[in-house]
């Protein structure tokens, strides 16, 4: 039950994030939350460089981060209410794997900065999607083993 | 000191290319988790050993990478806004003082944005606030802590599974 109840609250951890991602499009319905979005932008600030022509949205409101980071958090977010759900070894230790699910990431990174293509939101979204989806559950496996080693010695 | 060494030395390098522009459109939020795995293969280095990493160390290292890197990265950005007397905060503002006029928002609201005017105006005319200031710090110690500790723990995943598969092979 413990490892579920953890699996859970990283849920919730993640869904908070990915909704502070999307403040601007919620302030029309919470009163007051405008007042807080230049500090949740100076918050997101830390993980993105929030250019304005790589967020997603248009006309007024966008996202706090770039669509390549809103696809990673949001790969996470939906592995994560996955893990909640299935019973089992549901996550990732093989690192080869992980490589594999990152390097689209890394190959659009390069072949949008040297020129080869145009930045895609799609594509940026995406493939931040995959290595959200991956790096989520790689790390759920190292807190599977932490949580295993506990409960042997206890 | 010599244990927290490689946590000053990659929590600086993580502060400092975070304030860099190209590198953060490079790298986005993947500069802290980087640096926190950096700093424990530096950090089994200066003790020249081999061996598991155990949860508590990879947790901690990554948790003291992050805040220096948070401490580090303020510092730098105190510096750039003194020199520069310019901020991302100005370019929001008249955004959201829009959208707060056209949603007739209450007084609270417009308060608050006379404090982020006020912040703008002293960069301005000071190059330094101590508000906003404050406020990159605490936000940065808060999220740089959370992606440090993660980092921390998908590096020693990494290196422990790359011990497993190095013993294995002898």
């Amino acid at each position: 039950m413990r490892f579920w109840h953890f699996k859970s609250a990283l849920f919730l951890l993640l869904l908070l994030w990915n909704l502070g991602i999307f403040s601007e499009f919620l302030i029309s319905r919470i009163s007051g939350l405008n007042s807080l979005l230049p500090f949740l932008s100076i918050g997101y600030s830390n993980v993105c460089h929030q250019s304005a022509w790589k967020t997603i949205g248009s006309g007024a409101f966008h996202t706090l981060v770039c669509s390549r980071c809103s696809g990673i958090y949001a790969g996470a977010l939906v592995l994560s209410l996955l893990a909640v759900f299935m019973r089992g070894r549901f996550f990732l230790t093989n690192t080869r794997l992980l490589a594999l699910m990152m390097l689209p990431l890394l190959a659009d990174v390069i072949f949008y900065n040297s020129g080869l293509y145009n930045y895609s939101k799609t594509a940026a979204f995406l493939t931040g999607f995959l290595s959200g989806s991956g790096v989520f559950l790689y790390i759920l496996g190292a807190f599977f083993t932490m949580f295993n080693k506990s409960e042997n010695k206890g | 000191m010599k244990k927290y060494l490689p946590a000053i030395v990659c929590g600086f390098g993580a502060g400092v290319l975070n304030t860099v522009p190209i590198v953060k459109s490079f790298s986005c939020c993947m500069i802290i988790p980087l640096a926190a795995v950096v700093s424990l293969v530096l950090e089994q280095r200066s003790r020249g050993v081999r061996e598991e990493i155990k949860t508590k160390n990879a947790m901690s290292l990554g948790l003291l990478t992050g805040i220096f890197a948070a401490l580090f990265g303020t510092a730098l950005e105190v510096l750039v806004i003194l020199i520069t007397r310019n901020s991302d905060l100005a370019a929001g503002l008249p955004a959201i003082e829009q959208m707060a006029n056209q949603m007739a928002a209450p007084e609270v609201v417009k308060q608050m944005l006379d404090i982020m005017y006020k912040m703008v105006d002293d960069i301005a005319k000071y190059g330094f606030s101590f508000l906003y200031t404050f406020s990159i710090l605490i936000s940065s110690m808060i999220i740089n802590s959370i992606f440090g500790t993660l980092g921390g723990l998908l590096g020693m995943a990494i290196l422990n599974s790359r011990l497993k598969n190095d013993e294995g092979n002898f």
